[in-house]
């Protein structure tokens, strides 16, 4: 069962989302979120 | 280290300016500051530009201001226009861009949603770094105020903050301040200081005096106040301030000429917070600025035509807290100020209202948190803001979305801060991605590991 309420994002899944062509402001929005770290985990709430 | 400080604001009207001051002298004397610089923004612009957003404004306030109150509506909806800035903004801002660059602020105040979106957008670019904070300046929210990124939001009120909590927006990141005013005007005057102005102005002890803010309401409609106060029946002392508009001073002197043991007409003063703290009625348009000074001065307001949109608004407000009545006839100013006067236990109602929802302090207690203040940025993806407008114009909230849009705030598991918001599909996505190289056995890190 998957678990949302926590999600990790890392710059090389980013990669893969690119490679994906996923939305770009959604990769911008999360790459401007990361900031200077390679991966970082988040709560979810709402 | 001691922080660079920028505050920007735009000069249409005078409010936005007047609170970027207040903002700029909170600051005074403080520890840790390097440098404060206030930015009028539209003074780094084009002549053609800085006439339109402000002439061109006040010129359609004039002349059609049901217009300006359809325009108000239009936009009121967050991210209506999209949450950075349009082409003929963007072309018509490079020397700000410039100013705002060669500063190399810490932290970056806004009084105004233009610079608040130009600086929002500098930061999406990841070419510039700073902390933003937005500072609304009427009681209610409108949404152009609202961009993709920013540090800190700061209302009017609480309801303003609790209709952004509505639409999503993390309560984190948002402080029901007040509107920035001088923080003199919260105290009162001692009894010499008070007969020293009354003195001044010719003010008589027990005799009413009414503030009447000619220059905000301007031209022919000022001279109509001044004609009604002039009839009313009861004895009353009135200070008429025409602001720098020294044809409307005139006139105005015209008009009142033969009746100077009541009137006192001023152009530009640098006193009105004196004014204000021994006035016993304020009489002009409901602006942000010009209201929340009233209100920490304890000064009940008569409300003249106010513009449609934000002044409405502001008007709304103050009627409902019971600081404030409103003149909706030319005809009736004086006499609505005439019934006012023969209640002085209502009087004393409203002002007492009038210094329960001031808030004197707002510049100070919003330039300490933002000083204190080290979290990252907010980041807000396009999906979600859709989802906010969405939520916005169809008056229902986010949670109600269909579920792939509803809204998701991922909070930092180290401080337990709200730092991006994206909808339930664009969670998905990464999540998958991410599992992807799980699966490829590169994961596995402890959730709230950092790496740099």
């Amino acid at each position: 069962m998957e678990d949302d309420t926590r999600l990790t994002v890392s710059t090389e899944a980013l990669s893969r989302l690119r490679r994906r062509r996923i939305d770009p402001f959604l990769l911008l929005t999360l790459r401007n979120i990361l900031g200077p770290y390679t991966e970082l985990t988040f709560d979810v709430r709402g | 280290m001691d922080r660079r400080i920028l505050i920007l604001s735009a000069s249409v009207g005078s409010g936005h300016t007047i609170a970027a001051r207040a903002l700029e002298e909170s600051l005074r004397n403080r520890l840790g500051i390097e440098r404060v610089r206030t930015l009028d923004v539209l003074e780094t612009t084009p002549e053609l530009y800085r006439t339109f957003y402000d002439d061109a404004y006040f010129g359609l306030v004039e002349a059609v201001p049901w217009l300006v109150g359809w325009g108000y509506d239009a936009n009121n909806p967050p991210f209506k226009l999209g949450g950075s800035i349009s082409l003929w903004d963007r072309i018509n801002t490079t020397s700000t861009v410039r100013s705002i660059r060669e500063f190399r602020p810490d932290i970056v105040l806004c009084t105004h949603f233009l610079p608040a979106r130009l600086v929002s957008l500098m930061l999406t670019r990841g070419s510039f770094s700073t902390r933003l904070a937005v500072i609304t300046t009427d009681y209610d929210f409108q949404g152009l105020w609202l961009s993709n990124t920013f540090n800190h939001f700061y209302t009017a009120r609480e309801e303003t903050r609790a209709h952004l909590i509505g639409l999503g927006l993390p309560a984190d990141r948002l402080t029901a301040s007040g509107i920035p005013v001088r923080a003199e005007l919260g105290r009162p005057l001692d009894d010499d200081a008070r007969a020293a102005v009354r003195a001044r102005y010719g003010l008589e002890d027990g005799v009413p005096t009414l503030l009447i803010s000619a220059g905000a309401a301007g031209g022919g409609y000022a001279l109509g106040i001044v004609r009604q106060v002039r009839e009313l029946t009861a004895d009353f002392r009135a200070v008429v301030v025409c602001g720098r508009n020294a044809q409307l001073e005139h006139a105005v002197r015209q008009l009142v000429d033969g009746h100077d043991r009541r009137f006192r007409v001023l152009g530009y003063t640098t006193e009105m917070p004196e004014l204000m703290r021994v006035a016993d009625l304020f009489v002009g348009k409901p602006g942000g600025l010009s209201a929340s000074e009233a209100m920490a001065a304890g000064l009940p307001m008569v409300l003249i035509k106010p513009i449609p949109g934000q002044e409405e608004r502001n008007s709304d407000f103050l009627l409902e807290e019971g600081a404030a009545i409103r003149c909706n006839y030319d005809t009736t100013v004086g006499w609505k100020i005439d019934r006012l006067l023969a209640e002085p236990g209502r009087l004393a109602a409203m002002a007492e209202h009038a210094r329960r929802i001031g808030r004197p302090h707002a510049a100070g207690e919003i330039t300490s948190a933002v000083l204190a203040d080290t979290r990252e940025q907010l980041w807000i993806s396009h999906a979600a803001q859709r989802s906010i407008l969405a939520s916005s114009e169809r008056g229902i909230a986010p949670s109600d979305l269909q579920a792939d849009r509803r809204i998701r705030t991922l909070v930092d598991t180290g401080t337990g801060r709200s730092v991006g918001l994206i909808t339930e599909a664009q969670r998905r996505t990464v999540a998958k991605g991410q599992r992807r190289q799980v699966d490829l056995g590169r994961g596995g890190r402890h959730p709230a590991h950092r790496e740099h």
